[in-house]
């Protein structure tokens, strides 16, 4: 970390959260104390704050091309727009009752969707993915109808990296009439957008993935689309989102997604040199650990690497230590010991889905950042390989048989 | 989680007892990769009976590593008979006191101790005595969640996914992990071992709301049997419908209800004008369809924001 609190941290989890840009939080300061005011008030004061949220608005509209700010809806971040979006749809076309997603969707899509099939009675198709993260299109293209309402799909995968063919994915939804949504947190600010030019319906996006504030982030809902709103009250969002507007976040959201477009050819070309460089080296430092998703198109910062016969936690834990900030595929909770959802739709090889660690760079790491990343990782590796039961001289029959006590196939 | 880590500082840096044995005489080891953690404790033993030396290799999170290898500490030096009766809660404390959701990792420990003295005694029944799993996902045996329920008292459901991860991951086994608890903590009554009002009673918990993928499976066909607790005019049409009356000029296409006259009295009229209800309702939700689809310009150009 160039410049950052912990002086001996390497940051690298940019997927999970970013450095709030020290410009952003000089944009915001004011709008705490000086024009604190409400936007929806007729003084001053509250003026000051209206133009600030417009000024804001215009400035993410041009991120993500969108042809006007007003088709941007503020919320408090990724995962109300996503379940917004997809309410909204469903409420706004009442006999198509059936979403189509994908195997390695974020938990705010994948379990509002298992929610809506259990309690709404709404049928989601669930579009598997190959091996390397691509998209089963001809499985899209079957579960494609009328009876569609929304198809969501991810931009780019937050554990992977994978980036989908949007544009095109659009354009088949559009043909049975369906609305189409994108969950774009990870990709907004990384990855050329330009909204206008496609026929996607609805993107969500988060203000702490590009370098923005906590607690914001936006829905796009194109012009003249059924929107129904799902957080009822005043007429703020003109009627789409009630509750006063968030203004210091969306000050802030503003001026990280103008600066984020001023960085986005650093991103593409410096960051996937380091992301590149990293990869390539642990892989060769380091036996028995495969790159996952990595032949498939990704975004340039994000690197997922799934290390056999040991557990990821271990690893994190270990790295922390070092001093190296990374985490495990999945954000995984306490109660659920399951393995990442998207490595096993990505049917990574049972000795490596439970070492799944993904490096996620961003526009603040340097060079010195990486040596460091490739003096430690290999180490805590090899410490933890040496306790591992398990190697690499097992036969998988063998593996099995180290557990008389479960059943295996 | 920043106190977990405090705790396990030591250990699991620098666990002096990992690594294999090879001097090992009883060995025994529990869990698998897909479980998520796997123990392999490797005990040499005295032939007077003494463990002399333990060690472990783990796979797993930072807390099995550190409980495995407080599981070899504590064993180390003990006889065969008093490592027996070391218990998963032994395990627990000794390795720092675990929170309540990795005591799986005690468990895992006992059961590989416990597969250890049952190898060097060349006893071979507790090695396989293991059924079908009850929880399909992770593979957690029947027998395993029985004995762990019955050795550390366990009488609720969530403690029961702690101890050994079953029905953690999607709620398919749930109903099998909740009868066998039930039968479990009825016998531990007759046995004396728990009071009855500390039994889990069947329902008494929640359905778990962690089942986080969508199964993508269409929903269930329409019940044939529910149709008779449709309304007279929503049930489906009779299999032979009674022949249609001779068309009357100026009555056969009227879908008003009979205005009660001796003549529609009967079966014939109501079957012809719920037959026109029928086309009626048909032509109209067709319409509706066409006119609900978000791509016509009808319909968009028809929705404006207030300013």
């Amino acid at each position: 970390m160039s410049i950052g609190a912990p002086p001996d941290l390497v940051y690298l989890d940019a997927n999970a959260t970013t450095r709030t840009d020290p410009r952003v939080v000089e944009a915001m300061l004011p709008y705490f104390t000086s024009y604190f005011g409400n936007p929806s008030s007729k003084y001053a004061l509250g003026g000051h704050a209206a133009l600030a949220v417009k000024r804001a608005r215009a400035q993410l509209a041009e991120l993500i091309g969108a042809a006007q700010p007003h088709e941007l809806i503020f919320t408090s971040g990724g995962t109300e727009s996503i379940n917004s979006a997809i309410l909204s749809a469903l409420e706004a076309a009442p006999r198509r009752r059936e979403i189509i997603t994908t195997a390695v969707e974020h938990p705010a899509v994948l379990a509002l969707c298992a929610w809506l099939e259990k309690n709404k009675g709404i049928r989601v198709h669930v579009i598997p993915v190959d091996r390397q993260g691509r998209l089963d299109i001809l499985a899209y293209r079957e579960a494609l109808s009328d009876r569609v309402a929304i198809v969501s799909m991810m931009w780019a995968n937050n554990e992977t990296g994978v980036i989908n063919p949007i544009a095109d994915l659009a354009e088949l939804a559009k043909e049975v009439g369906a609305l189409f949504h994108t969950d774009a947190v990870q990709a907004v600010g990384k990855c050329p957008i330009a909204l206008q030019a496609t026929a996607i319906d609805m993107l969500s996006l988060s203000g702490h993935k590009l370098h923005g504030p906590k607690g914001i982030g936006a829905l796009y809902v194109r012009n003249g689309l059924r929107f129904r709103p799902q957080i009822k009250g005043g007429q703020q969002e003109r009627g789409r989102r009630a509750g006063t507007e968030n203004v210091t976040g969306i000050v802030g959201l503003g001026m990280a997604a103008e600066l984020a477009g001023r960085a986005m050819a650093d991103e593409d070309i410096r960051v996937r040199g380091l992301r590149d460089r990293l990869e390539r080296e642990i892989l060769a430092r380091v036996a028995d650990c495969v790159a996952v998703g990595a032949r498939a198109d990704r975004l340039p910062n994000t690197s997922n690497i799934a290390f056999s016969f040991i557990d990821s936690e271990a690893i994190v834990t270990l790295l922390d230590r070092a001093g190296i900030a990374v985490s495990m595929g999945s954000a995984c909770s306490t109660g659920s010991f399951e393995p990442s959802h998207v490595l096993q739709a990505m049917q990574v090889p049972d000795d490596a889905v439970r070492g799944g660690i993904r490096f996620s760079l961003s526009r603040d790491n340097t060079d010195a950042d990486i040596d460091r990343a490739l003096d430690i990782v290999p180490g805590v590796v090899a410490k933890l390989r040496a306790i591992s039961p398990f190697n690499p001289k097992d036969t998988p029959k063998e593996r099995a048989q180290a557990a008389p006590g479960h059943a295996h196939g | 989680m920043l106190r977990e880590l405090d705790r396990i500082e030591e250990p699991f840096t620098t666990p002096a007892n990992a690594g294999p044995l090879p001097q090992a005489n009883a060995v025994g080891s529990f869990g698998s990769i897909r479980w998520g953690d796997a123990v392999k404790l490797m005990l040499r033993v005295e032939p007077s009976g003494r463990i002399a030396e333990a060690s472990f290799q783990a796979f797993g999170g930072s807390s099995a590593i550190t409980t495995s290898s407080a599981a070899a500490r504590i064993v180390t030096g003990k006889t065969l008979d008093e490592a027996a009766a070391v218990t998963a809660a032994d395990i627990a404390e000794s390795a720092g006191g675990l929170p309540r959701h990795r005591m799986y990792c005690a468990v895992m420990n006992y059961e590989a101790l416990q597969r250890a003295i049952a190898d060097y005694r060349g006893d071979k029944s507790l090695a396989e005595a293991d059924s079908a799993p009850a929880c399909k996902c992770l593979g957690v045996g029947q027998m395993l969640i029985e004995r762990t329920i019955r050795f550390n008292r366990l009488t609720s459901l969530d403690e029961v996914t702690d101890y050994t991860k079953a029905a953690s991951s999607c709620s398919s086994c749930f109903k099998q992990v909740e009868t066998l608890l039930a039968r479990v903590n009825a016998e531990m009554v007759e046995d004396g071992l728990i009071e009855p009002a500390k039994a889990y009673r069947p329902g008494s918990s929640p359905q778990r709301a962690i089942d986080l993928k969508p199964t993508g499976a269409p929903a269930p066909a329409a019940n044939i049997f529910a149709a008779k607790a449709a309304p007279a005019h929503l049930r489906a049409a009779p299999k032979s419908p009674p022949p249609k009356p001779a068309p009357v000029p100026g009555a056969a296409q009227v879908d008003a209800p009979p205005q009660g006259s001796a003549d529609h009295r009967g079966d014939r009229g109501d079957a012809a004008a719920s037959a026109a209800r029928r086309r009626r309702f048909a032509s109209s939700s067709a319409s509706t369809a066409t006119s609900s689809m978000s791509g016509c310009p009808a319909i968009a150009s028809a929705v404006s924001y207030p300013r």
